[in-house]
């Protein structure tokens, strides 16, 4: 067929199609550029920089004020003043002569002169001579400057000379390359000569034109010195302004600018060209060694958040170490108004000096405050009081408050700031600046508060960091440039949209807004999502292993991860490591996290050792008399018997102190595992092949203790029924009890597996106390003491009491009868914590009938704890019998045993408690059987388990058998149906992972480990029926008790387990940790039932236990990211954790108080000039000196100073002074806001540029001026007896002074490093002795290691900056003494003194004048055998010991002025310092002859030599026997036999 | 998902909104074009109709209401009973070749525009409808997943098309007619004919694209980690039919044998293939055994093995209905038997022979040769016996016309394209794992 022109399809309906879907592509490519261009963090940055332009634009307001203005109008007259000054003639004529006067050959010598002398004459006739002279110095400038051009071209001379010299040089050398002849070489030799000579004469001229050109230089240069300077000021005073108004410059971003370049940089936002160089540009960090693990590969960290967090690392002008906007909150605030109507014309800023501006920063409607004049009523506006805290307090409530010296961290909100938005005023709406005008300039009422409310900060991402002295600002040891957001915070780094950075809400209300405004989901893709901020603290733990390096220090006071830390204090106080290992170590060296494991168990395989040895040995004895005529087996007997008394022996070592008994463990081991030659196959010690492995060495052990009390002998303590009803609820008993709640956690059961708990249950209980009690091994009670007198119970009930008050329990228990003894909460995510357990109604525990002494184990305990329990943490009281005295302090011949009289006082103490019934009753035998049976057919076929359970396992079984099975093997009786079950439920329930539970010695943990936790797959979480459970649950209450309501999980934790994450997983199971069993247990055995226990914690704990395990992740960053400690640092943090382990915060002070001021110049009385050794005077810098006078926008300067509240004379609380400067009546009421408070501090500080010295002069403190208060650390007991002890002290003695109780109570540690020697304070630690006779109680004997005093003597060291280990000590080098001693006899010679004899130390001797002076030393402190006479309250420590104890440079401040180092030491300054009087003051010259500072020297002296001193006194060379003539042959025939000469 | 139902409700109530208005005004477009174009208006009024309903249905499915969405939902018995029903194994296979059956024995009623138009508003009607069961939805409109939606449409498409030419062209055949390709022997012109519409398809399927690209994300799922594999584990969608033939057969056989005979079988069609009827029109009377084989082996044994995989194989590679919660926990009990122990420990009540523990390897190869000899004659015997039997009984034509050669290429081709059904079949219904289980070799079969 031909071709046609027709085409196939309709040519216009073909065109309409191809338009049509032209178009489609045209629109959807718009929407791609659409969809690619407008991304979300865009709008963001341009956000941002218009806040960064407007706070610009707002900052240059302050330049712009009248003190300002004034000031460079100030300045610029005189640059002008200066400007019309006459040159100075001197100097004129002295230039004009040098430059008449040149150089021979420079082309100066044209210069015509005759110009500037014509000026110059002008000048001095001129009127205005302001143009001359700058015409003048123009043209002196000129000369000058070609001087410089003549100089330049000498040099370039030079420089050409010298390049022919090189190659000269280089041609001689090449010369001798080439072998020349000698006649070529002279030639090169002389050419390199002659250039040589033209560089040196190049060079002379060269120098001497540069002198000639620095000479006029610096001649002109003093002629305008002062113009110069003048300028520069000017200058200096507008750089600010001038770099601000650059800076806004560039902010500035639009389409077109008003000058040149015309076209503004907005262009290149547009799309295409915004590859060019836009200024909205995505913020790339990379971090090449912070890794990302993506399984298979660790991928450099790509961080962008800071792309729309673009302030997150901005810190505020006023203080580089705060944000500059903290998320927004409202507040409100106390405005001061002016006593009358100003003016009609003033405005805003004339009255308040605040200043609105046009457009808010966020919100263009907001109505923002711009700037706020300093020391204006805006600035001055003080934050309104809460209402609570406006209620009125009693002088003696206020007094207590500051005695608990509680943390007060809240950020002080005082004071109108740049960028607040005005909210409200007195309660009225302000929508606009008219309104807000109004109420300030006209309706309000003249010279009362304005009460204004204000939101201050703004919404994220347009925020800086919270805490940038920690992360991301500069200095922070977490800068942003280092380590990035992701490696803390987690998330999707890369990402640019705030969905898919894998933000996590905090809360619901958070997680509700965040899907809404962004869309937001749970982008479960991204395995690292961002932690909720609620736990942001865990990611602490990937680098901080050691954890205790977390705590406030110096530089960081303010807690910088206060939850994670309580959860690490909770995990180690409640002993979760017993049963979920915490291994911080993935190999021997590899540390990848906290370390919380169990120690070794060592002493207990010994103790077990020990007494499996013992029972053998009595097996054997009883042998020995059977066999008595057999030789050989009588041999073999005693061969074995032999062996198992070394066992024993070594056990013995072994259990008292593994820690070092190393040689003894090792022996042991050897012992053990060594094969015994036997002739029969009798073993010599049953199932000791485990117990001898477990005695094997640990690379990296764990350190922690067990936190129960051992169970070994608890048969001895306890009787059944108290077992029975501890075990199934502890909590009956002791309601604040840390052991967790096995039995009974039945709210998820219900039907048939109900009834099987209900069942099975009480046999468990009754199992495991019947294991416990048959297993108790035989413990020897330690014997009171003798001689005791016999006592009146009243009277030994007081003295009890008075004992356990004073004598230091109340540090780690409280009791009901001391309900003020409880430690304050410092932690309020920690909440209570004990150290010990609460010791009320220990009578109805331990007085029990039966074969347990409870008493009798009490007074044991208390006499020495370790006795009963090895491993213990209590320590040795050293409870020592007591000769009582009268009130005058008087010896009565009573002898009282205080540990007699401290148990009869607790155990007096008897609750209602009963045991619970089935307690008391005999087993339920019923369904014994049925549960030993369903035990059995877990390891045996149902016919043998039927079979065993009648007639127990075959004997010829034994050799297979392992743990409970044991107990059947025979015959199986009830007893030993029983033993079966508690063995089993010991092993099930984990008991030994907290207490050492004889049988149990190598068990291992029953937890899963939590050493990763933190990333373990929720996948591999089992969450069964849980959302069904927490359903049923919710229904339930709602049905039932609206009171209830509380106790269910927080709907945000319900969310986070429908959503199967981690956190809400670990929550639940923390609050109901069998509830994972919900109808998911019927068609399994009862021991499959999970068998976690219920902790007492609140959610507050749980929450902080679940950040610490969240941060558990076991992966740690590269090594140069994890914190590793060292040095001092390192011996800080290794001794808090010994510090808190042994609680010896829990008596003394560690660390003072520290309140953060700001207060007005004349707040504080200057302190008293005094007389003080030079070497005692603290010196501050310059600098320091102006920092300290720095003051704020409100006019404030700020200081930080540490000490404690000043106490009262008469009761030893702190002391509170009202308005009037009265001390406050204890009945009255005040407003906590209007009084004052005397403050002694511990530590110099620097206080608007004066020095305070410690122990001179009481702070007064007015209350407002306190902004954060830092608790001290320890000192628990101290604080809380301070006022009680001086109540007993007056009674005996009303004369006390209160302030003078910290001298009679645990000393504070502060400065202990500095203090005393480190070798001493070991061994002290290690077995303390009595030092001060003043002390109530005395310092207990620790169940530490050597290694752990170790820990305690480096922290104090470290923590003042003392040396150690060891320190050289000068003084006590003979050379030293012999010098000193040498030039006093020279004194003494000088003075005409008599001179002691060769053999005696004269100046020691003088020294020692002093002390035994009736008026001085010797008038309190004890010294050798001399005692002084007095009550014990004003006796110091021996002097004789004084040179093992302390450093000798603190004996020398110590001495000098005392109060300078305790502000509360009663021992007065003996050798006083006064520069005006003879001798510098001193004592008198009859007893040491010199100044008072060689005095000093020589007391020091003789207080760290007094042994060398005491030794010179009693020779020892006269005691020695003369020697017997045959020892000398002896001796000498010694000396031949050895062959030497 | 508590609490997450009126989330996903709203969720899913926009775009579910959106596909009713489409489905109505696709049917309005419809009934303008019967009455106008094809002048009936009584079919007119019918699809008007069902415009009008679905028009109903896009306020109730855009209020995102739980009581509202409930009513256009499927009601809960019948999503119970589909979940059912598909769950037993056998039926989702059976059924697929049954349906293909019958639209194959009752084509020329299919074909029809109007059974056709039906059919695809009862298909969207009932995605519509099952869309409102999250499990439904989670299923169909993950991203990886909408495609092949899209293809499944396409693919119904098309089929229908192609019947219904081939039924058209068979028809007039029947009546002594030329089937209408060959009326069409006009030749046209490259422009604009071709050209033209080349260039416009370019346009709308670059258009297409883009849209899709803004709309749909890449779906990226978390980083591969060799502890953590996802669950269930899915091959692309294209090899989901490979993937489903390993729930029957050993790697070596359904990934490396089957393929390749794939392969080398649809590399052989060509010399094959005899039949020189139906060159260059549809017709499928003229060439049935081509025609059924294709739509056998391409949409029961290959597409309807990826749609399989892809909505109904979840965590644990388990069976799920398309209304069922795709939940790990699920458990199948599969307790599968090979023919050796069939034949040896239930038949013959005798232990499997196997060799003494001092046995050489020789020996031990003769041991399992016992063992397995049940498994390798009925296998041999299928291979070996099938091809004669079928050359003297139903391909008794195929035999004479093809040759030795080329028929026994086909048969043999044919049998193990048969070999995945049987083998389906067997296992669904007497537990049978492998005919032949020689694990020794890692060789099963």
């Amino acid at each position: 067929m031909p071709a046609t022109e027709k085409t196939w399809r309709s040519q216009k309906l073909m065109h309409a199609i191809f338009g049509i879907s032209g178009l489609v592509l045209l629109l959807s490519t718009y929407w791609m550029l659409q969809a690619d261009h407008s991304r979300e963090w865009k709008g963001y940055q341009r956000n941002a920089r218009n806040i960064e332009r407007d706070l610009t634009r707002w900052k240059k307001y302050e330049f712009q004020t009248r003190e300002v203005q004034d000031e460079v109008e100030k300045l610029a007259e005189q640059l002008k003043a200066v400007q019309t000054k006459d040159l100075d003639k001197a100097l004129y004529a002295k230039l004009i002569k040098k430059i008449e006067n040149p150089i021979p050959d420079s082309d100066s010598s044209k210069i015509d002169l005759s110009e500037i002398k014509s000026l110059h004459d002008q000048l001095q006739q001129a009127s205005d001579k302001t143009e001359i002279r700058q015409q003048l110095i123009a043209q002196l400038q000129e000369i000058v400057g070609k001087a410089k051009s003549d100089e330049k071209e000498r040099s370039r001379l030079r420089k050409f000379q010298n390049a022919d010299y090189d190659a000269a040089k280089a041609k001689l050398s090449l010369g001798v390359r080439d072998s020349l002849s000698d006649d070529e070489m002279t030639a090169l030799q002389a050419k390199v000569d002659r250039e040589s000579d033209e560089v040196a004469k190049r060079t002379e001229t060269y120098e001497a034109f540069n002198t000639y050109r620095k000479d006029l230089e610096d001649t002109l240069g003093q002629m305008t010195t002062e113009e110069v300077d003048a300028s520069k000021a000017l200058e200096g005073k507008q750089a600010d302004l001038k770099l601000l108004e650059v800076a806004a410059q560039e902010s500035t971003v639009t389409y077109f600018e008003s000058s040149f370049p015309f076209l503004g940089k907005k262009w290149l936002e547009l799309p295409i060209l915004d590859a060019f160089n836009s200024p909205l540009t995505i913020d790339n960090h990379h971090y090449p060694e912070l890794l990302v693990d993506y399984n298979f590969k660790g991928v450099a960290r790509f961080d962008r958040c800071t792309t729309c967090h673009r302030s997150i690392d901005k810190a505020s002008t006023h203080d580089p170490r705060k944000p500059a906007y903290l998320p927004a909150r409202e507040l409100t605030l106390l405005l001061g108004t002016p006593d009358a109507k100003p003016e009609a014309v003033k405005t805003l800023r004339e009255v308040y000096g605040i200043r609105i501006a046009n457009e808010g920063l966020v919100d263009s409607n907001d109505l923002t405050v711009s700037y706020v004049r300093p020391s204006s009523p805006a600035a001055l506006a003080i934050a309104a009081p809460d209402t609570e805290n406006t209620n009125r307090k009693t002088g003696l409530q206020l007094r207590q408050v500051v005695a608990q010296s509680l943390n007060q961290l809240a950020e002080p909100k005082n004071g109108l700031q740049v960028g607040d938005v005005i909210l409200a005023i007195n309660g009225n709406k302000i929508l606009e600046e008219r309104a807000f005008q109004r109420f300030l300039m006209q309706t309000t009422k003249w010279g009362e508060l304005l009460k204004i409310r204000v939101r201050r900060g703004l919404p994220q991402p347009y925020t800086g960091h919270p805490r940038l002295d920690l992360f991301t600002g500069p200095s922070s040891p977490h800068a942003l440039q280092k380590i990035g957001c992701t490696s803390c915070h987690e998330g999707q780094g890369s990402a640019t949209a705030f969905k898919w950075t894998s933000h996590t809400p905090s809360n619901l209300d958070q997680r509700e807004a965040w899907q809404k405004e962004h869309g937001w989901f749970n982008n479960h893709h991204w395995i690292f999502p961002m932690y909720p901020n609620r736990f942001a603290e865990a990611s602490c733990l990937r680098c901080h292993h050691e954890v205790t390096d977390l705590q406030p220090s110096e530089r960081f006071p303010e807690p910088p991860a206060a939850k994670l830390m309580a959860g690490h204090k909770l995990i180690n106080s409640y002993g979760c490591f017993g049963c979920h290992e915490i291994n911080g170590f993935d190999g021997p060296d590899q540390r990848v996290g906290p370390d919380l494991r169990l120690e070794p168990n060592y002493f207990a395989v010994a103790q077990e050792l020990g007494h499996l040895a013992e029972r053998r040995v009595r097996d054997y004895q009883k042998q020995l008399q059977k066999v008595s005529g057999d030789a050989d087996q009588l041999a073999e007997v005693n061969r074995r018997l032999a062996i198992l008394s070394e066992i024993r022996n070594l056990a013995g070592q072994v259990a008292s102190d593994w820690e070092h008994a190393h040689g003894a463990r090792q022996q042991l081991r050897e012992l053990l595992s060594s094969k015994i030659e036997s002739t029969s196959d009798e073993p010599l010690l049953p199932a000791s092949d485990n117990l001898a492995r477990t005695l094997n060495d640990v690379d990296s052990p764990g350190r922690l203790r067990k936190v129960g009390p051992s169970l070994r002998y608890v048969g001895h303590k306890l009787d059944k029924k108290f077992l029975y009803d501890w075990i199934q609820e502890p909590k009956h008993f002791r309601p604040g009890t840390k052991m967790p709640q096995f039995f009974g956690l039945r709210e998820h059961l219900d039907g048939t597996d109900l009834e099987t708990s209900q069942k099975f249950e009480p046999i468990e209980i009754r199992g495991i106390v019947t294991y416990l009690l048959q297993q108790t091994q035989d413990y020897q009670p330690v014997d009171p003491p003798t001689d005791i007198d016999p006592v009146d119970s009243a009277e030994q009930l007081e003295r009890g009491k008075r004992l356990f008050q004073t004598r230091g329990c109340l540090a780690c228990h409280t009791h009901e009868a001391f309900p003020a003894a409880k430690p304050a909460v410092t932690n309020h995510f920690a909440g209570e914590i004990p150290h010990g357990p609460d010791l009320s109604a220990l009578g109805s525990k331990l007085i029990r009938s039966g074969k347990a002494d409870g008493p009798r184990w009490l007074q044991s305990w208390l006499r020495e704890p370790s006795n009963y329990h090895v491993r213990t943490r209590m320590p040795n009281l050293l409870l020592e019998p007591i000769e009582q005295r009268d009130p005058t302090g008087k010896l009565t011949g009573v002898v009282t045993d205080p540990v007699a009289d401290i148990s009869a006082f607790l155990l007096s103490f008897r609750s209602d408690w009963q045991p619970v019934p089935a307690a008391s009753q005999p087993a339920d035998l019923v369904n014994l059987d049925e549960f030993v049976l369903q035990l059995l057919s877990n390891t045996y076929h149902q016919q043998a388990a039927k079979r065993y359970l009648e007639q127990g396992i075959p004997e010829s079984m034994r050799s297979e058998l392992k743990g409970a099975e044991l107990e059947l093997v025979g015959s199986a009786s009830t007893e030993q149906k029983l033993l079966y079950v508690g063995r089993k439920a010991v092993a099930k329930y984990g008991c030994y992972g907290c207490h050492d539970v004889p049988g149990f010695e190598d068990a291992k943990p029953i937890g899963t480990g939590l050493a990763d936790w933190g990333r373990k797959d929720p996948s591999k979480l089992d969450f069964a029926h849980i959302t069904h459970h927490l359903h049923h649950e919710r229904e339930h209450q709602h049905a039932g008790h609206e009171s209830e309501h509380s106790d269910l999980l927080d709907p945000y934790f319900e969310q986070l387990i429908g959503d199967h994450d981690r956190a809400g997983f670990a929550m639940q199971k923390l609050r109901q940790p069998r509830s994972y069993d919900y109808k998911n247990i019927t068609n399994k055995g009862y021991n499959e039932r999970l068998r976690m226990p219920l902790f007492p914690l609140s959610d507050q704990q749980r929450e902080a236990v679940l950040t610490f395990v969240l941060g558990l992740v076991a992966e740690p960053p590269r090594a140069e990211y994890v914190n590793r400690p060292q040095g001092r640092e390192k011996a800080i943090v290794e001794g808090r954790q010994v510090l808190e382990k042994y609680n010896c915060g829990g008596c003394h002070v560690l660390e003072t108080e520290r309140w953060s001021l700001a207060f007005q110049a004349d707040d504080f009385r200057n302190p008293p000039a005094t007389k003080a050794y030079p070497f005692l005077r603290t010196h501050y810098n310059v600098q320091q000196t102006t920092e300290s006078e720095q003051k704020d926008y409100r006019d404030r300067m700020h200081a930080q100073v540490s000490g404690f509240p000043a106490l009262s004379d008469e009761d030893g609380l702190p002391q509170v002074w009202d308005e009037e400067d009265d001390p406050l009546d204890d009945e009255e009421l005040y407003q906590s806001d209007n009084v004052s408070f005397r403050f002694d501090l511990w530590k110099p500080a620097l206080l608007n540029g004066n020095a305070y010295e410690v122990g001179v002069i009481q702070l007064q403190v007015p209350a407002p001026t306190i902004e954060k208060k830092f608790a001290p650390r320890g000192g628990h007991l101290t604080r809380y007896l301070l006022p009680r002890v001086v109540a007993f002290e007056q009674e005996v003695n009303p004369s006390v002074k209160g302030s003078e109780a910290w001298g009679w109570l645990p000393p504070p540690l502060i400065g202990e490093g500095r203090k005393v020697k480190t070798d001493w304070l070991h061994d002290f630690l290690l077995d303390p002795h009595p030092i001060r006779p003043a002390l109530f109680l005395r310092m207990p004997r620790f169940n530490m290691s050597s290694n752990e005093a170790t820990k305690l003597v480096n922290y104090f060291a470290a923590m003042d900056q003392a040396n150690y280990p060891y320190e050289f000590d000068t003084r006590t080098r003979a050379s030293h003494l012999a010098s000193e001693e040498v030039e006093y006899r020279g004194r003494l010679r000088e003075r005409n003194l008599p001179e002691p004899g060769v053999d005696e130390m004269a100046r020691l001797d003088a020294a020692m004048n002093i002390v035994v002076n009736n008026n001085y030393c010797v008038k309190c402190h004890l010294i050798g055998d001399f005692e002084p006479e007095g009550t014990a309250r004003a006796k110091a420590p021996n002097l004789a010991n004084v040179f093992q104890r302390l450093r000798p440079e603190f004996v020398r401040r110590w001495i000098a002025n005392p109060k300078q180092i305790h502000s509360y030491t009663s021992m007065p300054v003996n050798i006083p310092y006064d520069p005006d009087v003879d001798h510098a003051g001193g004592v008198s010259q009859d007893l040491y002859t010199g100044t008072s500072t060689q005095q000093l020297d020589g007391l020091v002296d003789l207080l760290m030599n007094f042994d060398t001193y005491t030794e010179n006194r009693s020779p020892v060379a006269p005691l020695v026997q003369p020697a017997e003539p045959t020892a000398v042959l002896s001796t000498n025939s010694a000396a031949v036999a050895g062959g030497s000469p | 998902m508590h609490g997450n139902e009126s989330e996903f409700l709203q969720g899913i109530s926009g775009f579910l909104g959106g596909f009713y208005i489409t489905l109505a005004v696709i049917n309005g477009v419809a009934a303008l074009y019967v009455w106008e174009g094809l002048h009936k208006p009584k079919l007119a009024l019918v699809w008007l109709t069902l415009a009008v309903f679905f028009l109903i249905l896009s306020p109730l499915a855009l209020s995102g209401e739980a009581h509202l969405m409930e009513m256009i939902s499927v009601p809960e018995s019948i999503r119970n009973l589909i979940n059912a029903v598909i769950g037993i194994p056998w039926v989702y296979s059976t059924g697929t070749l049954l349906l293909l059956s019958l639209l194959y024995i009752f084509r020329n009623f299919f074909v029809k525009p109007v059974v056709a138009w039906t059919g695809l508003n009862a298909a969207l009607l009932l995605m519509g409808l099952s869309i409102t069961n999250p499990s439904f939805a989670a299923i169909v409109t993950k991203p990886d997943n909408v495609p092949i939606v899209g293809l499944v449409f396409l693919l119904g498409f098309f089929t229908w098309l192609s019947a219904n030419k081939a039924v058209t062209n068979d028809q007039r055949m029947k009546q002594g007619l030329e089937p209408t390709e060959k009326q069409d022997q006009e030749k046209v012109l490259v422009w604009p004919d071709l050209v033209y519409t080349e260039l416009i398809c370019m346009i709308a399927v670059m258009a297409l694209l883009l849209v899709w690209g803004i709309l749909l994300q890449a779906p990226l799922e978390e980083p591969a980690s060799s502890v953590k594999t996802p669950n269930p584990s899915k091959a692309p969608w294209y090899f989901l039919g490979l993937q489903e033939m390993l729930v029957y057969y050993d790697p070596w056989m359904a990934g490396v044998v089957l393929p390749s005979l794939i392969v080398f079988g649809l590399m052989a069609i060509p010399f094959i293939d005899f039949n020189k009827q139906g060159n260059g029109y549809y017709t499928i009377e003229q060439r049935k055994f081509a025609y059924l084989t294709f739509q056998l082996g391409f949409l029961v044994m290959w597409v309807t093995l990826i749609v399989l995989g892809t909505f109904l194989r979840g965590p644990n590679w388990n069976f799920f209905g398309p209304y069922e919660i795709w939940d790990p926990h699920k458990v199948e009990a599969l307790n599968n038997i090979d023919l050796s122990e069939y034949f040896w420990v239930i038949g013959l009540h005798r232990a499997l022979p196997s060799a003494p523990p001092d046995a050489g390897a020789m020996e031990q190869i003769g041991y399992i040769i016992f063992r397995e000899l049940p498994g390798i004659l009925l296998l041999a015997g299928y291979l070996l016996v099938m091809p004669p039997l079928l050359a003297i009984t139903v391909f008794r034509k195929f035999f004479v016309r093809m040759g030795f050669l080329r028929f026994m290429l086909m048969a043999n081709l044919l049998l193990f394209m048969m070999l995945l059904p049987i083998k389906m079949v067997l296992r669904w219904t007497v537990n049978l794992k492998y005919i032949i289980h020689i694990d020794e070799y890692f060789l099963n079969f």
